[in-house]
């Protein structure tokens, strides 16, 4: 019964280990299930003092300047929340994105424009892999796309019509609470 | 009474009650069996043609010293990882089966989780097949079973069923399954507090994960989102009562089963693998006495149910998935 009693012991050290500290010894992840108060993953936006919470998301662009929404189809195996967290740790910014990150309502906005050679050169090689996967799974009819760019969504909970991030990403061109922070055309060369 | 044996006495009420070995049997063989056909169509190798920009190894992984793998490598791994489960699933060397299949599925959802992924419920199959592979859960609804009796040795069951050997690795799925809960409804009251409840929080949080009508709906409805709120944590701090009394459990399994429905509804969310967890709750063993029963009434009613809840799992796991693709 040793074996028994040892593997009861272990799992409940991990468990409680998991709950009690927050830690997050793997595999005993706890999933937070958007413990993270709405505004407490905000920080506050540098035009003006409204609270807001950001988010990263890639967004493609035809050869005639049409921006496009890049869903899971396109960049499967991955999908847009993965993408987010990936460009918010590429960046180092904590305080971004996904609604998991949570963090502190502080000067998330300076981290995320402290960019650096390092970063740029992994922001880039992210963006042309998105772009090469999106062309590669087109449907019949899509346009293939020429570059990406990345956004950074700023939205402000004082405003319901900014909070939807798939109106962010379907009406991109239009909306003001967006602010370009990366784009690469590797055809034309543009790159900044 | 000394102390000491009064608290082995909690001890083994808790984890080593006497009970037959096919509550475990049968567990084994439908979570196990649901969760290889949900990955069987699978091809994790497509990872390894994401940019490495994406990497960033889990801790475990870079004590390790894990790069991204080949896809030819990955392949493999998923195979050793499909023929172990395929192995667990009929009860065949059932214990080295599901040892196997924890190593395996332990790397192939650590790399996933290096690319980013998030799929926080499967990260609790790695520890359903190390319990497995501990446990004598190929002495039911198993090959190796089948085996053992055809060869004519000595029945063991009985005294295994005194020491409880088939009770504790079920207790122990239920207190994995009411801990993901329980650990919510705590993170919830550590970050958010009372502000996660007493405030506009459920209602902004709706739109801003964006939840489609549902979003729109709950739009300035402040108090309907923390009556919600007030729900929504309250059950997820008494789920762990779920592990300690059957009465909770009667209440608290089927709500939480509710709001997996909801989330399932408003999120086209299905968790299925998580899903298949819920077989750990359920009294198989009373069912399938109920089945064989002399009184027929009694036996038709179990066997409706028996059925009834075979159908639900694998709808949910294996059905809706795909009519909703």
């Amino acid at each position: 019964m040793w074996q028994a009693n040892a593997t009861i012991l272990i799992v409940l050290t991990g468990v409680i280990t998991a709950i009690g500290i927050d830690a997050k010894p793997w595999p005993f992840n706890n999933y937070p299930m958007f413990a993270h108060t709405v505004k407490s993953w905000s920080t506050y936006w540098s035009r003006g003092d409204v609270a807001a919470h950001l988010a990263l998301f890639p967004v493609g662009v035809d050869g005639d300047g049409h921006e496009y929404i890049v869903e899971s189809r396109h960049v499967t195996p991955q999908y847009p929340v993965s993408m987010m967290m990936a460009f918010n740790r590429m960046l180092g910014n904590r305080r971004t994105g996904s609604m998991f990150a949570g963090g502190p309502a502080e000067a998330g906005v300076t981290d995320l424009r402290a960019r650096s050679r390092a970063k740029e050169r992994l922001i880039r090689k992210a963006l042309l892999d998105i772009q090469d996967r999106y062309n590669q799974n087109l449907m019949p009819g899509e346009p293939s796309l020429v570059g990406v760019r990345l956004y950074l969504m700023k939205r402000d909970f004082s405003n319901p019509a900014t909070l939807s991030l798939t109106d962010a990403m379907t009406r991109a061109p239009s909306l003001p609470h967006r602010e370009l922070i990366f784009e690469v055309m590797p055809d034309t060369g543009l790159e900044r | 009474m000394t102390r000491q044996r009064r608290l082995s006495n909690v001890w083994n009420n808790l984890w080593f009650q006497p009970c037959g070995p096919e509550n475990l049997g049968l567990s084994r063989a439908l979570v196990s069996g649901l969760f290889l056909w949900s990955h069987l169509s699978w091809d994790l190798s497509v990872w390894t043609e994401v940019s490495d920009a994406f990497w960033l190894p889990i801790p475990l992984f870079r004590l390790l010293g894990l790069d991204i793998p080949s896809a030819t490598f990955v392949q493999v791994i998923q195979r050793i990882f499909l023929i172990s489960l395929t192995l667990g699933f009929v009860g065949l060397f059932t214990r080295t089966a599901f040892a196997i299949s924890c190593f395996t599925w332990l790397y192939l959802f650590g790399m996933r989780q290096s690319f980013g992924s998030i799929a926080p419920a499967e990260g609790h199959f790695i520890l359903m097949f190390g319990i497995f592979a501990m446990s004598r859960c190929g002495d039911a609804f198993s090959f190796d079973h089948l085996i053992h009796r055809l060869r004519g040795r000595p029945n063991h069951i009985p005294e295994e069923v005194k020491r409880g050997s088939y009770s504790w690795p079920v207790r122990l799925m239920q207190l994995l399954f009411v801990s993901v809960f329980f650990a919510g409804g705590v993170a919830k009251m550590r970050l958010g507090g009372l502000d996660w409840i007493f405030s506009d929080n459920l209602a902004l949080t709706v739109q801003v994960i964006d939840l489609g009508p549902l979003s729109h709906w709950l739009a300035g409805k402040v108090l309907i989102g923390q009556l919600l709120a007030v729900m929504a944590i309250s059950l997820e701090l008494a789920s762990v009562l779920a592990f300690f009394s059957w009465r909770a459990r009667i209440v608290i399994v089927p709500c939480l089963l509710l709001l997996q429905v909801g989330f399932a509804v408003t999120m086209r969310a299905l968790f299925q693998t998580f899903f298949l967890t819920y077989a750990f709750w359920i009294p198989w063993d009373r069912l399938l006495d109920m089945s064989r029963g002399c009184r027929s009434r009694r036996r038709t009613l179990g066997r409706l149910v028996l059925a009834a809840l075979l159908a639900t799992f694998v709808g949910w796991t294996a059905v809706l998935p795909w009519v909703l693709r």
